[in-house]
């Protein structure tokens, strides 16, 4: 086997591992004997262990592996895009403008767009959308779309939505709404239902099938715009599809879980390392390896503290900036040569 | 100032080089009275106001008035000429302590977040989540109380840059309640009035505890903030305290942190009987609670429908009023004890 194979066959591994991890570790006393009885269809276990396993546990690993997925996958085309390693798929404002949208939706500043739990969802997705359009419409030139201009834009608006987030948390007067959102913008799967998932899941899916079909453009234009041309590729429309991507698939993934941040950003960089920079292997790598790191961070996040759970931002960077770092330190690091 | 404008006021229509004389004489002294005004207006003066918010007649105040040095509850000694009359308080538990004690004459104004007790209506407000310093200052107050479970220990050197001696009040259980209670009696000079009330609260609690007393066993319960993100309260929170008096054990008194945000898994597993929160009294916090979490479906006290509304203000805020909010409590817990009340 070579190199790249066993570097699946252990992310594979690992996917699983971390699914079963995540499914038996969490604040209350439901392990491994439980899931060995749900999954043999014993009677044993009690309405609460049931309902721990199965409506609790189940649609948060779901969610977070197909959230750390599709960010990841995101990610990867960011940085092919914009040719930086500093890109992730927040680059241009979009977890900016989601958070925005759910901000004012709580502080009531948004008209209840449908009722229920899905209200703050879609205001975050039109958040997302609104800003991801305002950054395009300054990026496009007579030549086509400047990258430069896309980041610069991107930058900017990610500032502006935040202090406009930030100022209506400030001056919001009922405290609870802005624990509410302020634990929104942190970013959380907590009473995520499988309900949910479907559409973010679609989206991760499509995602990953798409930069598939382009993973030969992708590796062409790390190398430039006009080589990416001179081998054939159509550069503008190549960028259009990007954009779009990034823009459906992070407004999904933040609509569900609010603005995780990190994950986007260190794992193609981490799978880099172990597949070489080729987009065929980083990123089916990036889509599992993402997911099986923030399903990681999401269990520490719910029971690394007794009894309550904190924000998976914080655990995600807390956990994968030593690990990134020394994996820096260690590897001989590449992002465009080719290999 | 009055003194002042009697002898130029006179002046003024005799000789027009002598008008403008004194509108000269006038302007300067204006000037040097607002110029100087931030420090001689500290001192405890004499006008009507402050004569009609003092405990005794306007002399006795003035000879009974000494400089006493105190340690307030961030260990900043604090040398003040009591009795203090005008007051501004930080925070709605400190405005309704200082309401209790020494009635609202003695504020000069009260928070932006103050709801008690109605004769503040008419009181200006200010904001102090952060502090407006400059409408604090225009309000002159001769005292600053703070709250050392609100305001930030920081804001102590701003107050003092202005020249307006600020005190922290502690907060953190009923025995601090009670010692801010004496304490403003003390500053206020109305050390009687601070022993009736202290005496009452410690009344009104041990008629509740002897209430909840035969009670076998307090049933389990948690305190959440809100039907939606359930962050309830850690260890060195009153609010055990209070859940106590009422009846009730709580389930995250053991926590290892403050403002624990619990998980659906804690509230399955520990199944507390009883959920007790600051919820509009104008919803249905039960079937809010089951639309943000319907994993608590099997939680007794959403099943049993045992979930209990307490005003915000009496729970929220860690003073004197905060037995009134165990009274309330212990009705929605235990209506059985209170069955033979009238």
């Amino acid at each position: 086997m070579t190199r790249r194979a066993w570097s699946f066959a252990l992310l594979g591994a690992a996917s699983l591992l971390t699914f079963v991890f995540g499914l038996t570790v969490g604040t209350a006393d439901v392990g491994l004997a439980a899931l060995a009885d749900l999954v043999a269809g014993r009677e044993t276990l009690s309405e609460a262990e049931r309902l721990i396993l199965l409506e609790s546990r189940l649609p948060r690993v779901l969610g977070a592996w197909i959230t750390g997925a599709g960010l990841s996958i995101v990610g990867v085309a960011m940085q092919a895009l914009v040719r930086n390693p500093l890109a992730e798929p927040y680059i241009l404002g979009i977890s900016g403008g989601a958070s925005a949208g759910a901000s004012l939706f709580y502080m009531g500043l948004l008209p209840s767009l449908f009722l229920g739990a899905l209200s703050v969802s879609i205001a975050a997705f039109l958040g997302a959308l609104a800003t991801i359009l305002l950054v395009y419409a300054v990026a496009r030139t007579r030549d086509g779309l400047s990258v430069t201009r896309l980041l610069l834009a991107g930058v900017a608006l990610a500032s502006l939505t935040g202090a406009l987030s930030s100022f209506v948390s400030f001056a919001s007067p009922d405290a609870n709404r802005l624990r509410a959102v302020l634990f929104w913008l942190l970013g959380s799967f907590s009473g995520l239902t499988l309900s949910d998932l479907p559409i973010a899941t679609v989206a991760s899916v499509l995602g990953l099938g798409i930069l598939m079909v382009f993973s030969r453009s992708l590796d062409a234009l790390l190398l430039g715009e006009e080589p990416a041309a001179t081998l054939g590729i159509p550069v503008e429309r190549m960028k259009h599809v990007l954009i779009v991507l990034a823009a459906l698939v992070t407004g999904t993934l933040v609509a569900i879980s609010g603005a995780i941040g990190f994950v986007g950003l260190i794992v193609p960089h981490v799978v880099r390392g172990f597949t070489g920079v080729s987009h065929r292997y980083v990123v089916p790598a990036a889509f599992l390896g993402g997911g099986l790191f923030l399903v990681a961070a999401d269990t520490l996040a719910r029971s690394v503290l007794p009894g309550q759970e904190i924000p998976v931002g914080i655990v995600s960077s807390m956990a994968g900036v030593p690990f990134f770092l020394v994996l820096l330190r260690r590897q001989s690091w590449r992002f465009k040569n080719l290999s | 100032m009055s003194l002042r404008s009697d002898h130029i006021v006179p002046l003024l229509p005799s000789h027009p080089a002598g008008a403008w004389l004194c509108a000269l004489l006038l302007g300067a002294a204006i000037w040097t009275g607002c110029g100087s005004g931030q420090k001689t207006d500290r001192a405890p003066r004499a006008d009507s106001t402050r004569a009609e918010r003092a405990p005794q007649s306007d002399s006795t105040w003035a000879a009974s008035a000494r400089d006493t040095t105190l340690t307030d509850a961030l260990g900043r000694e604090v040398t003040l000429r009591v009795p203090v009359l005008g007051l501004a308080p930080l925070a709605p538990s400190v405005t309704e302590t200082i309401a209790l004690v020494a009635g609202t004459k003695a504020l000069v104004g009260v928070t932006d977040a103050d709801t008690w007790p109605p004769a503040i209506a008419h009181l200006p407000t200010y904001q102090v989540l952060p502090v407006d310093f400059e409408q604090i200052a225009l309000l002159r107050p001769d005292l600053v109380l703070a709250s050392t479970q609100v305001n930030a220990p920081r804001d102590a050197r701003a107050f003092e840059a202005l020249g307006i001696p600020v005190i922290y009040l502690a907060g953190a259980n009923l025995e601090d309640v009670l010692g801010s209670v004496r304490l403003v009696g003390e500053l206020t000079g109305r050390t009687g009035r601070a022993r009736t009330v202290t005496d009452s609260l410690q009344a009104r609690l041990r008629a509740l505890t002897d209430k909840t007393r035969v009670l076998e066993s307090q049933p389990n319960a948690v305190f959440l903030i809100s039907t939606g993100t359930p962050w309830s309260f850690g260890p060195e929170s009153y609010m055990h305290e209070v859940m106590s008096w009422a009846g009730l054990a709580s389930i995250t008194r053991s926590f290892p942190n403050e403002a624990p945000v619990l998980t659906d898994e804690f509230l399955i597993e520990r199944a507390p009987e009883v959920i007790v929160g600051p919820f509009d009294s104008d919803v249905d916090a039960r079937a809010e609670i089951l639309a943000a979490h319907p994993l608590w479906r099997t939680v007794p006290a959403v099943h049993n429908g045992r979930v209990i509304s307490v005003p915000a203000d009496l729970v929220l805020r860690p003073g004197p009023r905060m037995i009134e909010g165990a009274w309330v409590m212990a009705r929605g817990a235990h209506p059985q004890l209170f069955e033979q009340q009238p």
